[in-house]
């Protein structure tokens, strides 16, 4: 087992940004002290899980905000049989509460990268580790004899930056994570918008008409300013994420040409970081791989603008964490493609999101408790979510 | 929530017509039963209902216990609502009874001297003499238009079809109008008739896409229309993932991509029905051999031709179908709707097509939605109108105490 990498006082420590998620360089700063005040609470502590596709971080939030992490390469969390994550998450689950030194928490919300049911159901399993079924939300109840709540990462993503972040005080939001993928999650109304099979919000899966390349192996599209990406999409189309994605970006700059990008590569996920400093610095492969990112971008917020019309967009993000100073041509090209300039705001939580949409999903379970115990005992229940409190019962069901 | 005396009894009249409505035929002790009120004031409120015409009673069938028991029922014509889908080619008006039942239809063309608010003036003068010629009393009027409106100004936007950039429609209706009325965009309202009337019913997401002169869209998620900042969502003619934008984007024409409000831009550009058209005419005066050659091309003689194995007219139909894909497959990786409902004159004509546009969206998402064509007939956003008048005729009837406190189960919620 790794040693594990403990984040103590997350609020303004900069002082240990190399371990600390909160990356205080950029828009967080001074939205961290606030959001840490907005996530503390005097009731019984709870666990926040964001289980990603290749990191896992797993938090405790007390009367000061989050009091402690553990983040983990999610690949280190695999057990050797057919449970996945879930064995080395009860683990690591446990050291957070134990190091803590907060006592037992109350609830424990989940946000994690697959297809979610209202009831906290897995709908696919994820080659990360993440078995399909109820087994992440029954396995964590069992164990720790609390409610847990399993949502979608970018649906909570969503939640958390409508609840205490960037989106607070709108009803009608669209959360774009650009990051290894494209995740996107929509608050329609104050609501989630998860579809009719939980698959709404599947902005990567935007198919984009393109011509095929010369090597046809696993398939290569090119797609003139939207650029070009190995495609697993049927002839004559490819899929935004396969171009635009912070993972096939990456790929654009190491392989630039198709036919000598190793088979292994192909449609395989890697770290977005280091286009913007490299574009920056004048590397003609990133500045051009930028370029195809905004104009990719940019007509997903059309899209989202013709579809939806909502009255913000946030973005979030490692690419966004990574250089915010693309915002203003992401800004000036949605505004050629749209009917009126769309309102592009970048999130306040940055790679939490999923970690704070957890927490609020957690509290949901709780304050549904309380209303059902109000309700069982015959009192009058007047428990009242705060402005965004019509989100909570959204999340938990 | 404390009510005043005479506050209550409102409510209580309310409450009880409400019961009325909804049910085919109730009875005194089944209101006194279901409301929980006393025998005694539900005698009293049915019968001031009665006096005044709103409810009808009819003597009941004698049972073998007891005396027989009278039946009470809504009486749907006693009152009447105005509808009317200003279209881009034609106006559409309806007069409709109290069940939603169209007694009286009134069709003209949108374009003549005055323009369009010309034709909705007439069409609605020409239904409200027919209302009183059936000596019924107008409750209220709905209408919807190909534009939308702006939440704070209440002008029309956008609206190419008829040419309403900023036009005040609220502001001119209500100088003509003596009774309630609202203005909703034509595609919400077709959304609140599928949801009312059609393959909408009882689900929670489905889209409507509205393909004819314009193209429009209403998103129902969570059982709610989704209408956005600028009550602009569902302006699907906007959309981007079209070959042709996307050829656009490819070749770097910036301003061919960036439509605004006024112009057609879009997916609009490519699958309504004057595209189609066009298309057509610049084919054959390319030289294209078809039996449309020699005739005004219009959509419905390009979908005539293609039945018939004409092959201009069926490459048409193939790029129509390709773009509408895009489109869907677009609006599915988004929403993820149940159902998407394809409806105006160019969705409707795309029946005999649906395996094939189901056939390219197949293997290229991850759930496929039920696509369907309207069964509304030609005019669903008339429906849709007869239902937001409906609803707010009794609205309107509603106590100041309960007004705004009450939602309509069951069906799309028009206002937030």
């Amino acid at each position: 087992m790794p040693e594990a990498r403990f984040v103590t006082s997350l609020a303004g420590s900069a002082a240990d940004a190399g371990l600390s998620p909160w990356k205080t360089t950029w828009a967080l700063g001074a939205a961290a002290d606030r959001i840490q005040a907005e996530l503390s609470s005097n009731a019984a502590p709870v666990v926040a899980v964001d289980l990603g596709a290749t990191h896992t971080r797993v938090a405790i939030t007390g009367s000061g905000g989050f009091e402690r992490l553990i983040v983990r390469r999610t690949a280190e969390l695999l057990s050797m049989d057919d449970q996945g994550v879930i064995p080395g998450l009860l683990a690591t689950i446990q050291e957070t509460i134990g190091s803590s030194g907060l006592g037992a928490p109350a609830a424990i919300g989940v946000a994690v990268a697959a297809y979610v049911d209202p009831a906290g159901v897995i709908l696919q399993p994820r080659p990360f580790g993440i078995p399909a079924g109820s087994g992440v939300r029954d396995r964590l109840s069992d164990r720790f004899g609390i409610p847990v709540a399993v949502g979608n990462d970018a649906n909570l993503a969503a939640v958390a930056e409508v609840a205490v972040g960037a989106g607070r005080g709108l009803r009608n939001v669209a959360v774009i994570t650009l990051g290894t993928n494209i995740g996107l999650g929509i608050v329609a109304d104050g609501r989630i918008v998860r579809g009719a099979h939980g698959a709404a919000g599947e902005a990567g899966t935007l198919l984009v008409p393109a011509r095929r390349g010369r090597d046809g192996r696993g398939g290569f599209a090119r797609a003139g300013r939207l650029g070009r990406g190995a495609t697993s999409a049927p002839a004559g189309y490819a899929l935004l994420e396969e171009l635009v994605g912070g993972g096939a970006l990456r790929r654009s700059i190491e392989y630039p040409s198709g036919s000598r990008m190793p088979s292994a590569q192909l449609g395989t996920a890697s770290d977005a970081d280091g286009i913007f400093p490299r574009a920056a610095a004048g590397d003609r492969r990133a500045r051009s791989a930028v370029r195809h990112g905004i104009e990719g971008w940019a007509m997903l917020i059309a899209d989202l603008v013709a579809l939806l019309d909502p009255e913000a967009f946030v973005l979030s993000g490692g690419l966004v964490e990574e250089a915010p100073a693309f915002i203003e041509p992401l800004r000036r090209r949605a505004a050629d493609l749209c009917p009126l300039p769309p309102d592009i705001r970048i999130g306040d939580l940055g790679a939490q999101s999923g970690l704070v949409g957890a927490v609020v999903a957690a509290r949901s379970v709780l304050q549904a408790q309380v209303a059902v115990e109000a309700a069982l005992d015959g009192s009058d229940s007047s428990t009242q979510g705060r402005a965004s409190g019509h989100l909570f019962r959204e999340v938990e069901r | 929530m404390a009510l005043r005396h005479a506050a209550m009894l409102e409510v209580n009249e309310f409450l009880v017509l409400d019961f009325i409505r909804d049910h085919a035929t109730t009875s005194r002790p089944e209101i006194a039963r279901a409301l929980g009120l006393s025998d005694s004031s539900v005698s009293r409120i049915v019968g001031r209902l009665l006096k005044s015409g709103v409810a009808v009673e009819s003597p009941g069938q004698a049972t073998t216990a007891g005396r027989p028991r009278s039946t009470i029922t809504f009486n749907h014509q006693a009152g009447a609502v105005l509808a009317v889908d200003l279209g881009g080619t034609k106006c559409h008006g309806a007069l409709a009874d109290l069940s939603g039942a169209s007694l009286f239809e009134d069709v003209r063309p949108t374009q003549g001297p005055g323009g369009a608010f010309a034709a909705l003036s007439t069409t609605i003068s020409t239904l409200r003499a027919a209302a009183s010629e059936r000596g019924s009393r107008v409750d209220a009027v709905a209408v919807g238009i190909p534009a939308f409106l702006d939440p704070v100004t209440g002008k029309a936007v956008g609206g190419p079809a008829v040419d309403w950039q900023d036009f005040e429609i609220v502001g001119s209706l209500r100088d003509t109008l003596d009774v309630p009325f609202l203005v909703e965009n034509d595609a919400n309202l077709a959304a609140l008739a599928h949801a009312w009337r059609g393959d909408g019913r009882g689900l929670r997401d489905f889209v409507t896409v509205v393909m004819g002169t314009g193209i429009g869209a209403a998103v129902v998620a969570n059982g709610r229309l989704v209408k956005g900042r600028h009550n602009a969502a569902g302006e699907l003619g906007y959309l981007l993932t079209s070959r042709e934008q996307l050829h656009a984007i490819r070749l770097g024409q910036a301003s061919e991509v960036g439509e605004r409000p006024g112009g057609y831009g879009g997916l609009e550009k490519v699958a309504a029905g004057p595209s189609i058209a066009s298309r057509a005419r610049a084919l054959i005066a390319g030289g294209a051999s078809s039996s449309l050659a020699g005739q005004p091309v219009t959509p419905e003689l390009i979908f005539v031709a293609a039945a018939a194995g004409d092959p201009l007219a069926r490459e048409i139909i193939d790029e129509l179908l390709d773009d509408t894909a895009l489109a869907l497959a677009a609006i599915t990786s988004i929403v993820d709707p149940e159902v998407i409902i394809l409806d105006g004159s160019i969705g409707r004509s795309l029946e005999p097509y649906l395996a094939e546009l189901s056939g390219r969206l197949t293997g290229r998402l991850l759930s496929i939605p039920r696509l369907c064509i309207s069964r509304l007939g030609s005019n669903a956003t008339v429906v849709g109108a007869i239902a937001a008048a409906l609803q707010l005729a009794r609205e309107q009837k509603a106590p100041s105490a309960l007004f705004g406190a009450f939602t309509v189960s069951g069906r799309v919620e028009t206002d937030a």
